[in-house]
């Protein structure tokens, strides 16, 4: 892999004022939206009362947490993982066989250890992985997932094989009738959508609230790690692993951090919803779950974690609801849905290989030379020329 | 005595899938993973033109030549203008593989089909009895196998492959064209592949989730023997496909741990001899 991309991970500015002027923008439309996007979240409730719709958002802020984590490995350092489900999975199963052997320990205390054994996996994958490249990574990666599920499958006793295992400790339950109750609502709905829900349903709401607050963290986390000076040395690793390494990276060290940080992120993810969806299934450990990951992040555009986490509530919007309104064709056969995707995805890739969110956002930063998008190169990379 | 037999008759059967994988690595640098697919395509097919009628030999015709044909579509529209680009090949093609899956699905659903045997009964083998849709689908593939090689090694279109696949720039200087070779590659081994779906389906099961293990596999032998390496992929596969049966005989409820040695395969070899043991060291 020589890779030669002129579209460098620092702004390397093509006219010499011109450059850091455009950088300058584009950082304020990245903060304006990073202001603004939570707030509007934080909102949202306000002005939608529509219970599916809630629920649906709250699903996308998890996949946003899948997307930015599988980021913060493939598309900085250019290792691209096709098995991110094993990551997810590990720790939505984690969670969801401590709620079923040991109901003793709490949620909170559940999320810590799911994410503890999938960043364990990451570490016994990262390992013999931190050689490979490409297709051999890519491989290794997909079929260490449909290991996984086999796993599932010669302990289905314990994990309920195909059936996946339901009664998953709910992140809460219940409805807060009466004076609490209607409290509540207003403070969360306002008053202007609070009409006789009968009390606060705390289900919806709390799921809602709690995805979003640990996506904030974690998107913000990712951030700031991927915009600062650890995040350059990740996308040199990309670019150059020698010259990186001549530079004094010490890549096995930032490898399999990455690895690790990603598989420990998506651990997190993985098993808060696990308890937001109150069970677990194969769906959670199959390829298609990493792939709809790769689909989002590559809509999104990879290498700038706020690429994929726009994508992911695009693609899980119109998955989870739009499409189901848009035709019933969509309800009788769901796959059609991955499979439209899919087609997309294939589309996209022809067409505008660096992702949708890193061109528009140099749109609105301002015209001038692509090497100022955040979005990074991923799948321009690699290219076979001698 | 029963693993000796039903190995050797596994083994041929998953090297023809393994032969194409490679051979289109070795070629074009392309690592296809809609390459399971191409043996779903065919499985699939097969059945399909059954269930309309036909006799099972044409169905079987018609379902190499699905496979096929899906293997021409698949290079000229997906992975020519992208050809260069190795992750973003590896994207498309996964996307492929699950964009045949849903359309699977969406035809014939989740429910598991079998196709009817093009002969029925068993022999006996060396004192062990087989059924003869396992036999038949094992010699046939030997002998597939056995041609493309021959093809590969003696014919001019031969050369041409190997030639490609020894130095891209070098071949296009004698006058071969790698991009045609790499068309013609890739339908030969989804083809192949395509062969192998139908052989297999009468004793295997039709889901829409087939494609993985043969890809699995596939992989798993071409990482063995190294990637683009002809001997060592039909060498790899004899490994694999006797593991494969010893597992699911001598192991309890081994039919499903099978994948599981697979990716053990995968993960020792990578960590022991990255490069596989007859491939030559890339890079």
């Amino acid at each position: 892999m020589t890779e030669t991309d002129e579209k460098a991970p620092a702004p390397v500015p093509a006219g010499p004022s011109t450059g850091a002027k455009l950088g300058k923008r584009l950082l304020k439309v990245n903060v304006i939206l990073l202001i603004l996007l939570p707030i509007a979240l934080l909102y949202f409730p306000r002005f939608v009362d529509n219970t599916t719709l809630l629920q649906v958002v709250a699903t996308a802020n998890i996949f946003v947490m899948f997307a930015a984590s599988w980021d913060i490995l493939s598309g900085y350092t250019g290792q691209v993982n096709f098995g991110h489900a094993a990551f997810i999975g590990f720790g939505a199963y984690t969670v969801a066989l401590l709620s079923k052997y040991q109901p003793a320990v709490n949620n909170e205390l559940a999320l810590l250890i799911g994410t503890s054994t999938a960043a364990l996996l990451g570490i016994a994958i990262g390992v013999p992985c931190l050689r490979l490249k490409g297709p051999y990574l890519a491989l290794a990666t997909l079929s260490v997932a449909g290991a996984l599920v086999q796993l599932t499958f010669i302990f289905k006793s314990q994990t309920g094989g195909e059936d996946g295992l339901a009664n998953v400790s709910a992140v809460t339950e219940g409805t807060i009738t009466g004076p609490l109750g209607e409290k509540l609502s207003e403070l969360v709905l306002g008053p202007l959508t609070y009409a006789g829900l009968g009390g606060f349903d705390q289900y919806i709401y709390v799921s809602y609230f709690v995805t979003l607050a640990v996506m904030i963290l974690m998107v913000g986390g990712l951030m700031a790690l991927g915009y600062g000076k650890r995040g350059l040395v990740l996308r040199s690793i990309q670019q150059d692993e020698l010259a990186a390494e001549a530079a004094g990276v010490p890549l096995t060290r930032y490898k399999l951090a990455a690895f690790v940080l990603s598989a420990a992120c998506a651990g997190l993810a993985g098993g808060l919803y696990a308890q937001v969806r109150g069970t677990v299934a194969l769906d959670l450990l199959a390829v298609d779950l990493s792939l709809l990951v790769i689909i989002i992040a590559a809509f999104g555009g990879a290498g700038s974690i706020i690429g994929p986490a726009l994508g992911a509530y695009a693609v899980i919007l119109l998955q989870g609801y739009y499409l189901d309104r848009a035709s019933t064709l969509f309800v009788e056969h769901p796959e059609l849905k991955l499979g439209s995707f899919s087609l997309l995805l294939i589309i996209v890739l022809l067409v505008q290989p660096r992702g949708l969110v890193p061109p528009l956002l140099q749109r609105l930063g301002g015209k001038g030379s692509p090497s100022q998008a955040a979005g990074a190169t991923m799948v321009e990379s690699g290219g076979a020329k001698p | 005595m029963d693993v000796l037999v039903q190995g050797a008759l596994t083994s041929a059967v998953i090297a023809l899938v393994a032969i194409g994988f490679s051979l289109v690595y070795g070629v074009g640098g392309i690592v296809n993973l809609a390459h399971g697919s191409f043996f779903m395509i065919g499985a699939y097919s097969a059945f399909a033109a059954t269930e309309a009628g036909a006799p099972l030999v044409v169905a079987a015709v018609i379902g190499i030549l699905a496979a096929m044909l899906g293997g021409i579509l698949l290079e000229r529209l997906v992975i020519a203008p992208i050809r260069h680009q190795e992750v973003a090949v590896l994207i498309a093609t996964l996307a492929v593989a699950i964009l045949v899956q849903s359309g699977v699905q969406f035809f014939y659903g989740g429910l598991e089909r079998q196709l009817p045997g093009f002969v029925s009964g068993s022999v006996s083998v060396f004192g062990v009895g087989i059924q003869q849709t396992r036999l038949l689908a094992g010699l046939v593939a030997l002998v597939t196998i056995v041609g493309v090689l021959l093809v590969l090694s003696k014919s001019p279109a031969g050369r041409m492959v190997r030639a490609v696949a020894e130095d891209e720039e070098a071949s296009v200087l004698i006058g071969v064209r790698p991009e045609r070779v790499t068309l013609y590659v890739l339908a030969i081994g989804a083809g192949l592949a395509g062969l192998a779906g139908v052989l297999t389906a009468p004793y295997g099961v039709l889901t829409p989730t087939m494609w993985l293990l043969p890809l699995t596999q596939a992989f798993a032998i071409v990482i063995l023997g190294g990637l683009g390496s002809i001997q060592g992929t039909v060498l790899a596969s004899v490994v694999v496909g006797f593991l494969d049966r010893f597992v699911a005989f001598n192991v309890k409820d081994g039919d499903i741990k099978v994948g599981l040695v697979t990716v053990a395969v995968i993960l020792a070899t990578l960590i022991l001899r990255p490069q596989g043991f007859l491939g030559k060291v890339v890079r």
